[in-house]
């Protein structure tokens, strides 16, 4: 199956690449597009080949870096544009979905993208408990019990009485 | 696919591009409690080096005397950005003149009669030495603990890198500077205005004068001693006394606000845009998305659109003075630019 990006037609003078995706879904993009990441960029420079098969970069995603690729792509639309599309391209996303943008983004090396996804996941921890975080990232706390209440005793103002969110 | 568990193998450079994105300093110290590597993602630097944010307020309550000479410190922090007010033990000496730039704070102090000056983080904990306020030429000691009256940084003092504090000292306000480590202060050549305030921006020291007049130094250069005139008003009104300060908006601008005063009471603001370039200059009359926060510390101007707008208004000047009858509040501008 082959999916054209929404942002218009390809014209034939326009140079296009394939991406296929980990589930097998093959994407056709501007090579324009394309090289706003870096990391295509160079497979591109790199060889022939208009295929360019990511292996951990699921459907959903790829479609979403994608679609972001062709609007920064986009020599018609104005920065002002762009800059709102980015706050929504963001905004009412899961946080699911969000962890595997960043990690796409990181993959693929978008550096604009990236900004904006940090942002992101900057503004989605705000004022949340440090156990919050662990839990929904999934990561170990690998400090000893003593290394902690260290931490804990040297900022006690910071985590005394704190209001924090815990949802 | 890439998994839940990949965030544990995050570079640490997209980590800490997420950590420099948090707004305030709890959340900061929440993410680098998270685990170990996430921690040395957070680097104090990191966060000091990162965008304007809305700052904290400062004030000294009270103390809590423990030995003899050690006296414990309680200084109250107040969060704009949700309305906190957070108690934060420090060492700060007795009787003590505290400026602050970038969170870091110098503290002044007289104990020893040849003016001890440091540089310290009451969050980060760190503490730096600086020379004593008598290596400055004509220093006395009746001239106390104000004798310096502003204070920048040309970077995070956590940061490897040259890192120069930049003062205006002094009955005459004039410029000096010093490094970690040096045995005394350095001043540059004499200027025949008063400084009243300065700011470190691409590299370079620059300062304005009472009169608006605009001073650069090439601090990190061969020649730091030197001071060379980049700008004046060509018509600057003398009418009324003005405090000038200088700002760099996170857009690049550079600007000049002056605060008119009429005694002690505030008559107005004007804020204009500089152009180094060719000199010329622009008067602003409206704010958008931008809060100026002005006074003894060093001057910061805060992107809003960035932020709570609860926090911070943007389009307002927020004030203080020297001395507790100094006039103190928030100006908004008009909003018709």
């Amino acid at each position: 199956m082959v999916t054209t990006d929404e942002k218009g037609p390809l014209t034939a003078k326009k140079k296009s690449v394939i991406i296929r995706s980990c589930d097998g879904d093959e994407f056709l993009v501007s090579e324009s597009a394309a090289v706003l990441s870096t990391s295509l960029k160079k497979i591109l420079e790199e060889k022939e080949d208009r295929l360019i098969h990511l292996s951990d970069i699921d459907n959903k995603t790829l479609a979403m870096v994608i679609a972001y690729l062709s609007t920064h792509a986009d020599d018609g639309l104005s920065d002002d544009l762009k800059r709102s599309f980015d706050q929504e391209f963001v905004s009412g996303k899961e946080f699911d979905v969000l962890k595997y943008l960043v990690l796409a983004t990181d993959t693929l090396q978008v550096t604009c993208l990236c900004y904006t996804v940090a942002k992101k996941m900057a503004d989605i921890m705000k004022n949340k408990l440090v156990e919050w975080v662990r839990r929904e990232f999934d990561i170990q706390n690998d400090y000893t019990p003593e290394a902690e209440a260290e931490i804990r005793r040297l900022d006690a103002w910071a985590w005394d009485d704190r209001q924090l969110e815990d949802d | 696919m890439k998994t839940h568990s990949d965030w544990r193998d995050l570079p640490s450079e997209l980590l800490a591009d997420i950590a420099k994105r948090l707004s305030s300093i709890h959340d900061y110290l929440s993410f680098r409690r998270v685990c170990s590597y996430w921690r040395s993602a957070a680097t104090f630097d990191n966060f000091d080096n990162a965008l304007s944010r809305v700052p904290w307020l400062m004030y000294v309550t009270g103390e809590e005397k423990k030995e003899e000479k050690n006296v414990e410190r309680v200084v109250s922090f107040f969060d704009l950005s949700n309305n906190n007010t957070y108690n934060i033990t420090t060492n700060f000496p007795e009787k003590s003149y505290l400026l602050s730039c970038g969170g870091w704070i110098l503290c002044v102090s007289e104990d020893t009669g040849g003016g001890e000056v440091n540089l310290t983080h009451p969050v980060w904990r760190v503490k730096i030495d600086l020379p004593c306020l008598d290596t400055f030429p004509d220093y006395s000691h009746e001239d106390g603990i104000h004798f310096i009256s502003k204070m920048v940084l040309s970077g995070s003092p956590t940061m490897k890198g040259d890192l120069v504090v930049m003062v205006i000292w002094g009955k005459n306000n004039q410029l000096g500077f010093s490094r970690p480590g040096d045995s005394s202060w350095s001043v540059t050549d004499t200027w025949d205005g008063s400084f009243s305030d300065i700011i470190y921006r691409k590299g370079r020291l620059y300062a304005v004068d009472f009169s608006g007049r605009i001073v650069e130094c090439d601090i990190h250069g061969p020649n730091p001693s030197q001071i060379v005139k980049v700008f004046s008003f060509p018509n600057f009104d003398a009418s009324f006394d003005a405090i000038c300060y200088l700002l760099g908006s996170s857009s690049g601008e550079l600007l000049i606000v002056c605060h008119r005063i009429f005694g002690r009471k505030t008559l107005w603001f004007e804020v204009f845009e500089i152009d180094l370039k060719d000199g010329s200059h622009k008067e602003i009359h409206g704010l958008p998305n931008k809060a100026l926060f002005l006074g003894c510390n060093s001057s910061l101007c805060v992107e809003v659109c960035d932020w709570d707008r609860n926090a911070v208004k943007p389009n307002c000047i927020y004030f203080t003075g020297r001395g507790k009858d100094s006039d103190r509040g928030r100006f908004k501008k008009k909003d018709d630019d």
